[in-house]
Formats: structure tokens, sequence, C-alpha cells
């Protein structure tokens, strides 16, 4: 099990970091090509990149905690209530990005509604990838408090 | 907590001290002191019959309870 969560570990960083150098190199381009399409649109091209960079700050830090959680499951430490907490965190960084992209999703059905729907909708399917994550992290959050809550009776139990 | 363990006067009858209580009653030195401090938060039946076996006891001899 353990070195299945290793494995786990070293995919997700791998994944941060990718998306990390494909969203600095490839995104001003592909917005640019964006743009090349839609010449009205051109203007939007800068608070679009900065809004998608700003957003993946939320989910670089998430994958940040998904490794310290799978730390704690190596070192025994994965029903505790720090662990609860992690996801809690992870919750808590899910609701703002659904946030930001909801307000990104009115914002872009305003302005950029006719020209391309599709991108429009693309803000409501991470809104609702993000609302998935809230939902489950708060499950968690919840499952786990309660796990650890009977762990630790059992350890007082003489 | 409304329910102590005294166990200082039984031990101090049968001249044992904490690890040697532990070691006679089947648990561990830390799980002993635990409940001799008053730290445990609940104690099995078996564990409570094994104590009153060794330290020769009742239950209401080592279990006070007293009202909050």
């Amino acid at each position: 099990m353990s070195k299945y969560i290793r494995l786990f570990k070293w995919f997700s960083l791998i994944l941060a970091a990718s998306t990390m150098v494909l969203s600095v190199l490839f995104l001003p381009y592909f917005l640019e090509s964006l743009a090349w399409r839609f010449p009205e649109y051109e203007f939007l091209i800068d608070p679009a990149m900065y809004f998608i960079w700003a957003t993946s700050i939320g989910f670089y830090y998430i994958v940040l905690l998904l490794i310290n959680i799978c730390s704690n499951a190596q070192s025994g430490k994965g029903f505790t209530i720090s662990t609860a907490k992690l996801f809690d965190r992870i919750a808590v960084v899910a609701l703002v990005e659904i946030v930001a992209y909801m307000i990104g999703f009115v914002i872009a059905s305003i302005w950029i509604m006719k020209a391309n729907p599709y991108l429009v909708f693309l803000f409501f399917i991470v809104a609702f990838f993000c609302f998935m994550i809230f939902g489950v992290c708060k499950v968690m959050k919840h499952l786990l408090r309660r796990v650890a809550d009977i762990k630790e009776d059992n350890e007082y139990t003489i | 907590m409304a329910i102590t363990v005294k166990l200082d006067d039984m031990m101090a009858k049968k001249g044992l001290n904490c690890n040697e209580l532990a070691q006679l009653v089947g648990v561990s030195a830390p799980s002993m002191s635990l409940l001799k401090t008053g730290r445990a938060r609940a104690i099995r039946f078996t564990t409570l019959n094994k104590i009153c076996e060794v330290l020769e006891c009742t239950p209401e001899d080592i279990l006070i309870y007293t009202k909050d």
C-alpha cells in the first residue's frame, strides 16, 4: 500500500509541475490563437491569462495538501485530526475556486457568450469539478474526525 | 469525570508498584499509568476483573463515583 501512496505522491507532483510548465509556456499562445479567431475579444487575453494563472495557484496548493495527506498516511497518521484538517483546507480552497470560477462564468457570459459559448461553459465545468472536490473533502473531513475520535477512545481504553 | 480510579491504596496494601501491577494484569505500563493518572477514557470489564483479582478487592474499592 505504501508503494502506491509513494507512486501517487510522485504522480501528483509530476502532474502539477507539468501543468505549471504547460500553463506558463503554452497558455499565452492558446489565448493568442483564440484572439486571432475572435479579434474583437483581444482585450480579454491578459485578464483571462492572469485569471487562469491566479486560480491555478489553488490547484497547486491542493496538490501540496494531497501530498501531505499521503505523507500522513505513510507515517501511520492517516486517521488523525490533522489529516481531517488537511481535507478541510482542501475544501476551503475548492470553495474559493468555485467562487472565482462562478464570477468568471458570469463575466464571461456577459462578454463572450455569443462568440464562444463552449469556453464559457468551461468555467462552469471547472466550478462544478471544484464543487465535487469540496463535497468529497467535507465528507472525508467529517468521517476522519469521527474515526480519529473512535481511535483515540480505543487508545485510551485500558 | 465523575468516576475516578483509586489504585494507590490497594497497590500499597499489596506492596506493588505500577509496573508490577501492569505486568500482573497483563497491560502495558503506559496503559496502567493512564489508568492511575485518570487519563483513561474507559476500562474493559476483563481488565477490571484482572485488577480486582490481583489486588484482591472489588470494583467499588478502586472506582470512586463523585457527583459533578
